[in-house]
């Protein structure tokens, strides 16, 4: 008799302890894939507080140029208006998220390459620095997607093993949404051939 | 994208495949894969110019080594200059900040590294900076300094030159931005209070040991005076730790400290 409730007691006892510890596990991996978005977001917000400067630039050397600076702006102001809640966006609404900043992005690609048949727009130290930043602007941003990826990828697997699952179940945890590969990235090349002289 | 994804999912077409979020997974693997393969390992011992491509003399290499060491000794900032021959498809700014990030370019907490990459048959280079080198040496700086330096060098096939005028300039650009004191300063700290507080454990258990023993034996005063003199005060010397020694000549590159990258830099081509 004593027994029994004795068993009862340490298995409730169990219980909490491993729902406290993949609480915390899960709350600690949530918390890492809000800051790596906010990161994520400031990096975005950076290249689009770039694009006034850029545009107003490549304006005063290139000015026949209006449909593709338009096309700039617009991409810009779309891409803008969409705000993510990194603790209850769907994979639809980033997906939606990546295609306006993907279509930013190539919009400012096509500008620069544009910009490259007016030597003038080159030669002006402050258009070269404006794409010296953007260009790493895209670079950050790369990464930054890459760390947010994985550690989404950590998170998401914590919330769905097995016992974390009811737990995550009980406190609401759900899974989060990930970037996708960009359209068009490339086979994988085989690295090991990398460094061989 | 997808015509690799669905070939992908169509070879391996095991249950769990079909629900879209392991296919979302996968993809996410897919495109970590790429880079996944490993860089060629950190140089042991650790050495801060990196000629994989085989275009640097050694006396070259052993100046910029010098340069570059000297430069870490007084600033703890870790400039690594890297050539490889080619990118096999990848761009110069993966690759550069892979090596940023897998080797620890940089100390931990400062992440002061720079790595300048050279991928000679793709002609490309990039300076890939650390997250605490970001403030010092902008996107713009290091487009500047690749425009300047490296590129006319390169061109004529200097690449010495261009390395060290480009090393030349990030030293001086960056020369005040950390110092060495000011980052060890903590880690000497922390030693020192960690060494008061065995002093005082250890001053403690002997004056209890003392206590317990009035009638005091001069042996166990002579084992007390022989550890402090001997083993404690040493200790501040050891810190250092995980660097190789050996290498010799004057000078001596400890390793890298862990630094790491946002992906921050400029890249070139000539």
């Amino acid at each position: 008799m004593k027994k029994s409730i004795l068993i009862i007691f340490g298995v409730l006892a169990l219980l909490l302890f491993m729902g406290c510890n993949s609480y915390n596990g899960m709350v600690n991996g949530s918390e890492a894939v809000t800051a790596k978005w906010a990161n994520v977001e400031n990096l975005y917000q950076r290249r689009s507080d770039l694009i006034p400067n850029l545009v107003a630039t490549v304006k005063q050397a290139a000015s026949t140029e209006e449909a593709i600076l338009t096309q700039v702006v617009e991409a810009r102001s779309k891409a803008t208006q969409i705000k993510i809640d990194p603790t209850n966006a769907t994979p639809e609404q980033l997906a939606e998220f990546q295609r306006r900043q993907g279509e930013l992005g190539s919009a400012l690609g096509r500008l620069l390459v544009v910009s490259e048949k007016y030597p003038q727009l080159q030669s002006i130290q402050g258009f070269s620095d404006l794409s010296a930043e953007l260009a790493g602007s895209e670079n950050r941003l790369a990464v930054a997607r890459q760390d947010f990826n994985t550690v989404v990828l950590a998170y998401n697997s914590s919330v769905k093993r097995f016992p974390a699952v009811i737990f995550a179940g009980m406190f609401g945890f759900r899974e989060r949404a990930y970037f996708q590969a960009e359209a068009g990235s490339k086979a994988n090349p085989n690295v090991g051939n990398l460094f061989n002289n | 994208m997808s015509s690799r994804t669905t070939l992908f999912l169509g070879d391996f077409d095991l249950k769990p495949m079909k629900r879209p979020l392991f296919r979302i997974i996968f993809l996410v693997l897919l495109c970590r894969i790429g880079l996944a393969q490993s860089l060629p390992a950190r140089p042991d011992p650790p050495r801060l110019v990196n000629d994989f491509a085989d275009v640097l003399s050694d006396e070259e290499e052993l100046a910029l080594e010098k340069k570059l060491v000297s430069f870490e000794d007084s600033t703890s900032t870790q400039v690594a200059v890297i050539t490889i021959r080619s990118l096999e498809g990848y761009t110069v700014e993966e690759i550069a900040h892979k090596f940023l990030r897998d080797w620890g370019v940089g100390q931990k907490e400062k992440n002061n590294g720079v790595v300048i990459l050279s991928a000679i048959e793709d002609r490309k280079v990039n300076i890939q900076t650390g997250l605490g080198m970001e403030g010092v040496l902008p996107d713009m700086i290091c487009k500047r300094i690749i425009t300047r330096h490296i590129v006319p060098a390169y061109k004529q096939k200097n690449y010495f030159e261009g390395l060290d005028k480009a090393t030349d300039s990030i030293i001086s650009i960056s020369a005040n931005e950390y110092s060495d004191d000011a980052g060890e300063g903590d880690a000497d700290a922390s030693v020192w209070v960690i060494l008061l507080i065995m002093i005082g454990i250890f001053l403690f258990v002997s004056a209890m040991a003392r206590r317990g023993q009035r009638n005091g034996t001069i042996l166990s005063r002579r084992g007390y005076t022989g550890w402090d003199g001997g083993g404690w005060w040493y200790m501040p010397g050891n810190r250092g730790g995980g660097g190789d020694s050996g290498s010799g000549g004057g000078f001596d590159f400890g390793g890298f400290g862990g630094g790491d990258g946002g992906g921050g830099g400029a890249s070139g081509s000539w």
